[in-house]
């Protein structure tokens, strides 16, 4: 009983995490023009920021997880700073320096954690009886998380001054600069934003599934994939292809092995990408 | 009569060749200026460098009697220096009254951002009725139309129109012509016009400077440099 009402759930819980890790990408890709392979590295960094800061410091998870999203934030303006403005017309360079930092951190978290799984205390206990299903608080509270973030930074994009900045700057950068936008102010809030939403995700993440090494991985394909079904510049778009990818999450590992199951969810997107090369929500007139 | 840009001796490099060098340009408070010259010339590095998106080399750029030749390209839009670039530089995918907000991203005056709206569809009535259209859509005139409209929006003191004449049919080269007098006498705001379209130039401006590979060959009112001869041999080629 309540096979699909639970897909449904899951499916909702993963979707406004990968939404939420995948933000922060779409906007530095959109806007900067610059793919940032490490940003589920970054990702993962956030993850074990809390764990540790939980496990070993003591702190409240929540409490660790508002400080792994600060550190992030932080790095994001460094990275903006020091990678993506100079490198800002060379594709290949941010390349190169986002596969070595998501190499790097990943050895990182190798070396300091060692390859026991770990994982963040909940952030919520107990289950909720629907009636007619019943669903723990933890999801709950998962998709809360994620699906508040969501709306503050819809909010932002499509009601502030700064969204409308952000979108000129995704659609001509030198005509945004031309109209006094403070292009690389804007560029700086934007990455701060978007690594932070990602560390929220990692820290949520973290405890809903597990902390390891390869969990940037994993997230990174997932950001990939639905940042391109939804097609450049789409918002919107990011929104259904991330539930899209988080049902497929949801239903394949019913039917088959986690392996089988991530390998054929990867194919349908690959087959989707196919029917649509420039992604199903991207720029039309 | 005071001048509203001055720019004295400047000189841009990109890499280590001399794209510009040792230019002087005075825009008077309420005039318009021509500035013409062929492909490469160096017209769009002047105003890119007046702007700040091209850093200057050498020389100073004085816009209302202050020295801005280091500030920020938000900080010269904030005075009310403003430029319509080569190529419109529109925001394709957002709609006409966006691109038109966009332009006044740096006002808060709402009074005065509605004000200059209205004055915009009183231009550029096409504009009005377009409001919801992606600017991407629009024809090529109508795209040009936007892009001047959106400068006018930054309630600028200088408007720079960067060839508003590119890609265009002669009748609309016409109208734009007739639109950037319009603009000059009911807002008072000073343009300098770059060009390679003379006719459109001579018939707009007061007064003409002509670039040529990078240097200022020649200067003068429109009617000096209609008859001048080093203008005829390096412009028109004869």
């Amino acid at each position: 009983m309540g096979v699909i009402p639970n897909i449904m759930v899951n499916a909702l819980v993963l979707a406004s995490m990968y939404i939420l890790a995948s933000l922060g990408f779409a906007f530095i890709f959109n806007m900067l023009g610059s793919v940032n392979l490490a940003h589920g590295a970054f990702y993962m960094l956030a993850a074990y920021i809390t764990y540790y800061l939980c496990a070993k410091a003591g702190l409240n998870n929540w409490v660790a997880m508002l400080l792994a999203a600060i550190v992030l934030a932080a790095i994001g303006i460094v990275m903006e700073r020091f990678v993506f403005r100079p490198f800002q017309t060379e594709f290949d360079r941010v390349v190169m320096v986002s596969v070595a930092l998501m190499t790097m951190l990943q050895q990182l978290a190798v070396q300091v954690s060692g390859s026991q799984t770990i994982s963040i205390p909940a952030y919520g206990n107990g289950v909720l009886d629907l009636g007619f299903m019943t669903l723990t608080n933890e999801k709950l509270i998962t998709f809360l998380v994620g699906l508040i973030l969501l709306i503050i930074t819809l909010y932002i994009v499509y009601r502030t001054k700064l969204g409308m900045q952000m979108e000129a700057i995704s659609q001509d950068r030198l005509g945004a600069a031309l109209q006094g936008i403070q292009v690389n102010k804007v560029a700086m809030l934007v990455c701060g934003m978007g690594f932070a939403l990602a560390a929220v995700a990692g820290a949520m993440m973290g405890a809903y599934q597990q902390v390891s090494s390869n969990m940037g991985d994993n997230i990174n394909v997932r950001i990939l994939m639905l940042v391109m079904l939804a097609g450049a510049g789409s918002m919107n778009g990011i929104l259904i292809t991330g539930f899209l990818m988080a049902l497929l999450d949801s239903v394949c590992p019913i039917i088959w092995d986690s392996y089988t199951a991530s390998a054929i969810a990867c194919s349908a997107v690959v087959v989707l990408l196919l029917i649509r090369p420039k992604g199903f929500f991207g720029h039309e007139m | 009569m005071s001048n509203i840009l001055e720019v004295r001796g400047l000189k841009v490099m990109y890499g280590k060749s001399i794209a510009i060098h040792d230019i002087n340009i005075s825009v008077p408070e309420g005039g318009i200026v021509t500035l013409i010259g062929s492909n490469g010339a160096g017209k769009s590095t002047t105003l890119n460098a007046c702007l700040g998106t091209v850093p200057a080399t050498e020389g100073k750029i004085l816009f209302a009697g202050e020295d801005i030749t280091h500030a920020s390209t938000a900080e010269r839009v904030r005075r009310g220096l403003v430029l319509a670039p080569e190529g419109r530089h529109l925001f394709p995918y957002l709609s006409v009254q966006k691109n038109l907000l966009l332009g006044a991203t740096q006002r808060s005056d709402k009074e005065g951002i509605q004000r200059d709206m209205e004055f915009c569809f009183e231009l550029f009535p096409i504009l009005k009725d377009r409001l919801k259209q992606k600017a991407g859509t629009m024809s090529g005139g109508q795209q040009q139309m936007l892009a001047i409209a959106r400068g006018i929006m930054a309630n600028p003191k200088l408007l720079c129109l960067d060839e508003p004449s590119l890609g265009l049919a002669p009748a609309v080269i016409d109208d734009i012509g007739n639109k950037i007098r319009e603009i000059n006498q009911s807002k008072g705001t000073s343009i300098l016009l770059v060009e390679q379209n003379v006719h459109l130039a001579f018939g707009a401006a007061s007064y003409c400077y002509t670039l040529q590979v990078g240097e200022m060959v020649a200067e003068g009112s429109v009617e000096e440099i209609r008859n001048n001869d080093v203008v005829k041999k390096a412009y028109f080629g004869g």
